[in-house]
């Protein structure tokens, strides 16, 4: 998965500030609660802990984000929302567009 | 009728039914009611409220009052929280004298709920259903705000029997969900009642719990995914409008049609792709990264539609164009010609600048990546195949001096220029960027080292080993920094005794003597080796009687008396200095002990040595020595040996023709006794005269000995096993990896990168040189061509082709198939008319003179 995204934030983000969103999301999906996650969190931010870090990945990363289209947007949706309950108004207008016949 | 239904003309329709519903009432009353609604959903959705209104009115004079509230909440549903009010829904609910079915109860109870309004309660039922409804509301609400304890204590208030229960399940498997209870939302969310508003809301989460699909190493996938599933999870990440374009692609993807998957995404969203962290950046991310894992002939189509794009100009935007040349170029990095790939490599870099902007380090990075690729070492094609050569050795030294221009803080690149610089043997350019190196990394160990290293092999000694004394305070158990330390003191110690000081040798040598090791097969700080070199050295230009002494103590230390021979030997020679042709006392000795057939271990321990003097001292030869082993090898195997014995004498010894017919005995003997032995094989097979045996005709046999080595669990005859199977299997990949044309001028530039050694036809000064060479051996003496067989056959030429070509020479045809003559040249028109050749001209150059291989 692209760590930006797993972390949540720009592409222009520092150090510290990519070290800030890392530990909210671990304390967000803390490693015994939910292993899994963690492990993603964590290889994301390896990934792009300093610069170096990131100029590599960006130059020569090569790991796909899926096995299909489809995939990949599961993949995303498994990873952002269960750590993050939809808010009200949006789960309103999903529930209402999911009863639509 | 229908016809007008289905075109949504619902007043029309409705007219039309009206007549009919009187002639024939149970037919055409459903339809009638069908256009009813519809009427009245088109109007709720222009805004005409009141209209609607009137229309539910007429249709409740139509249809029984208790199917007037399934209908509303369809109506609801349908229109959203435009629709009418839910109270009729809660009232109908509440309404104990009509018999209900449990899905039309479900139903009217989704729709209170999706009305999301609150319910004005006529009567005690009503209040409590109202109620129920407003728990479920306010549990959704308090779940958004993760208050998960608010979730579970509003959800007691909705029974177990109510018409809510199964929102109420719903709302509860979110929960597990989002707290991480997997299994537990799995299980209440599969329960939900089929058909229900909640059960279909709940399908994307459901697939969100499932495992992923399993991957297919690139296979076409099977059975798409639901149309509705696609949709449900992109409305749940907020993506509605994705859902269209992602399930086309989906299933052109899972067909195998990975380019028609592209087109679909790129035609269907606008901003796609982009370089942003937004959906399109994400699919644009998968499908420029897919092509790494795909099958070979996938990738290949995949990578011509990208190529034929950049070739058209018809990228769509600056995102498509970087992330197709940086896919472009990390594919096709093997095969491509240096400079198209430099060419590739600055088109991805200009584009990326034009969207994130400059950044030096990056670039760093780049172009030390592109002079990595130019440094690489292949195997040389064409007719004087040889040992590896570089790749593009004056682009790489290019390439990293750029790298180190944007970035003069990044190592990497001052690292690998040393190594270029060293293989080109440019020693001042090396030892110049030393120096600087020193200054910008003063605390980098590995800087140091190298910078000693360096130091060392100019006889800087007291500078090298100054740096080498910074290297051990920064890393004290590096073993290089001692191993180098001794053999500087050495050769400090050798460079005193030639100046005729030897007390100040032997201070060093005395300095040296804290480094050393007992271990007998160490030959760079072992103490054995240290007296065999103090020795010889005190025996050469000190004291004699002291030399005798120290050998004397060599020989008690080391493993045998023929390795101190062979050691005290090449320190000998090393002390001559590298025009020293003779033999010394030393070698004559060895000679004799050679007598007697040694192990194959000693052999083993003899070419280690070898090898190392070699690394160290390339100045000194070690050819003779070889000879010498190669000459024992036979003998030592009518001794026994084991086959960790045979795979050192193996591995060291398979590169040098000087071995090869011993070899094929040990190979020989092996096989003996084991027919099967895979590593044997292995070996044989890497024995076989490259000109003489295809590839092609080694692929049963490899195929053999890997069925062998699986049966016997031999992990790394079957890995190397593998590895020459792929190579069989894999052409040059891609074949033209940047498409046919790259005719703009900002690819002409560097044309002096473009010479490819490892692959395309033959350029041509090649041939150019072919021709000089055919017209030299046609008039070369007899001597010459003796001499030319020599070191034709020292580089691996076998003598039958180069027979073939001063026969061909001489004027006799060449047999077919073979490498073309060098003329007409290459560029020329093919109907030119030919010189004719000049009678007797003389030789271009002196076989004497020149290598020719």
């Amino acid at each position: 998965m692209n760590p930006y995204f797993v972390l949540g934030v720009p592409r222009d983000a520092d150090d510290a500030r990519i070290r800030r969103a890392y530990l909210e999301a671990v304390k967000r999906s803390p490693p015994e609660i939910q292993p899994a996650r963690f492990k993603v969190i964590a290889a994301a931010y390896e990934e792009i802990k300093d610069e170096s870090s990131r100029c590599h990945h960006e130059l020569f990363d090569t790991e796909c984000p899926g096995d299909s289209p489809f995939d990949v947007v599961v993949r995303h949706a498994r990873l952002t929302v269960p750590s993050a309950p939809l808010d009200f108004e949006v789960m309103k207008a999903y529930l209402r567009a999911c009863a639509k016949p | 009728m229908r016809g007008l239904l289905a075109q949504e003309k619902w007043r029309e329709a409705r007219n039309d039914l009206k007549t009919l519903v009187k002639s024939d009432r149970a037919r055409f009353l459903p339809l009638l009611i069908e256009s009813n609604l519809g009427l009245a959903r088109t109007m709720l959705a222009s805004g005409q409220e009141a209209q609607a209104r009137q229309v539910m009115a007429y249709l409740a004079t139509l249809v029984p009052a208790d199917q007037m509230p399934s209908l509303e909440a369809r109506l609801t549903m349908d229109a959203g929280p435009a629709g009418p009010s839910p109270a009729a829904g809660i009232a109908a609910l509440a309404d104990a004298t009509v018999e209900r079915s449990e899905p039309d109860r479900r139903q009217l109870a989704d729709h209170v709920v999706l009305a999301f309004e609150p319910v004005n309660a006529a009567g005690p039922a009503e209040a409590r259903l109202a109620g129920e409804a407003g728990a479920i509301h306010a549990a959704l609400q308090s779940m958004a705000r993760r208050d998960w304890a608010a979730v579970t204590e509003t959800l007691a208030q909705v029974p177990h029997r109510s018409p809510f229960s199964h929102w109420a399940i719903f709302v509860k498997g979110l929960m597990a969900f989002h707290t991480g209870g997997e299994e537990r939302a799995a299980k209440l969310l599969q329960n939900l009642p089929e058909g229900s508003a909640p059960a279909k809301a709940a399908q994307a989460y459901l697939h969100l719990l499932a495992k992923p699909p399993a991957p297919a190493g690139g296979e076409p996938l099977k059975e798409p995914p639901p149309e509705a599933v696609v949709a449900a999870i992109c409305r749940l990440v907020g993506a509605g409008e994705l859902a269209r374009v992602l399930n086309r692609a989906e299933r052109q993807w899972r067909s195998g049609n990975h380019v028609e998957s592209y087109r679909a995404v790129r035609d269907g969203l606008t901003s796609f792709p982009s370089a942003g962290l937004d959906w399109p950046g994400l699919l644009g991310e998968f499908y420029f990264k897919a092509p790494f894992g795909m099958p070979r002939a996938h990738a290949v189509r995949f990578l011509d539609f990208f190529a034929g794009l950049i070739e058209r100009r018809r990228v769509k935007n600056d995102a498509e164009a970087m992330f197709a040349h940086r896919l472009l170029v990390l594919m096709g990095q093997a095969a491509a010609p240096p400079g198209d790939l430099r060419a590739e490599w600055e088109a991805f870099l200009r584009a990326r600048r034009a969207i994130r902007g400059m950044n030096p380090r990056l670039e760093s990075l780049a172009y030390g990546w592109l002079g990595t690729q130019m440094a690489a070492m292949q195997r040389s094609r064409g007719f004087f195949a040889g040992p590896p050569v570089m790749r593009n050795p004056e682009g790489a030294v290019k390439m990293f001096l750029r790298s180190i221009e944007l970035d003069p803080g990044n190592l990497a690149p001052h690292l690998a220029l040393i190594e270029v610089y060293a293989t080109l043997k440019k020693r001042t350019e090396q030892n110049r960027l030393l120096d600087q190196m020193t200054v910008r990394f003063p605390d980098d160990k590995q800087v140091l080292v190298r910078a000693a290293e360096g130091c060392l092999e100019r006889k800087a000694f007291g500078k090298g080993l100054d740096y080498l004394t910074r290297a051990r305070q920064l890393d004290q158990l590096d073993p290089r920094i001692p191993e180098l330390t001794v053999a500087g003191l050495c050769n400090q110690a050798r460079q005193y005794f030639q100046q005729r000081r030897p007390e100040k040798a032997r201070h060093a040598l005395a300095q040296a003597e804290a480094w050393l090791t007992d271990q007998p097969a160490d030959f760079r700080r072992g103490r054995w080796t240290w007296l065999a070199r103090h020795g010889v050295m005190e025996r050469t230009w000190g004291d004699a009687a002291q030399g005798k002494g120290l050998l004397a103590r060599a020989r008690e230390l080391a493993p045998n008396p023929a390795t101190l021979l062979l050691f005290a030997h090449l320190a000998s020679k090393e002390c001559a200095g590298s025009s020293f042709r003779g033999e010394t006392d030393f070698l004559k000795e060895l000679k004799k002990v050679l007598r007697v057939a040694p192990r194959l271990a000693e052999i083993g321990l003899w070419l280690r040595l070898l090898d190392q003097w070699r690394t160290e001292d390339d100045e000194i030869e070690v050819r003779f020595e070889e000879e010498l082993i190669a000459g024992v090898i036979s003998l030592a195997l009518s001794q026994p040996f084991t086959r960790a014995e045979a795979a050192e004498v193996m591995e060291r010894a398979r590169d040098n023709p000087e071995f090869e017919r011993a070899l094929r005995q040990l190979v020989k003997k092996l096989l003996v006794a084991d027919p099967r032995d895979p590593q044997a094989r292995i070996w044989q097979l890497e024995l076989n005269d490259p000109w003489v045996h295809t590839p092609e005709q080694n692929r049963g046999e490899i195929q053999s000995v890997i069925e062998e080595a699986s049966r016997r669990r031999d992990e790394p005859s079957l890995r190397r096993a593998r590895e020459m199977l792929g190579d069989l299997d894999q052409p040059p990949f891609p074949r033209n990896p940047f498409g046919p044309d790259f005719a703009g001028p900002e690819f002409e530039e560097d044309d002096d990168d473009d010479f490819a050694p490892g692959g395309g036809p033959l350029p041509p000064e090649m041939l150019e040189e072919f021709g000089e060479l055919l017209e030299a051996m046609r008039v070369a003496p007899e001597s010459a061509l003796r001499e030319l067989r020599q070191t034709a056959k020292l580089n691996g030429m076998p003598d039958f082709v180069l027979d073939q070509l001063i026969a061909a020479a001489k004027g006799k045809p060449l047999p077919p198939n073979f490498p073309p003559p060098p003329l007409p040249k290459v560029g020329s028109p093919p109907s030119a008319p030919k010189p004719a050749p000049a009678p007797l001209k003389p030789p271009k150059f002196d076989f004497n003179q020149r290598e020719l291989f």
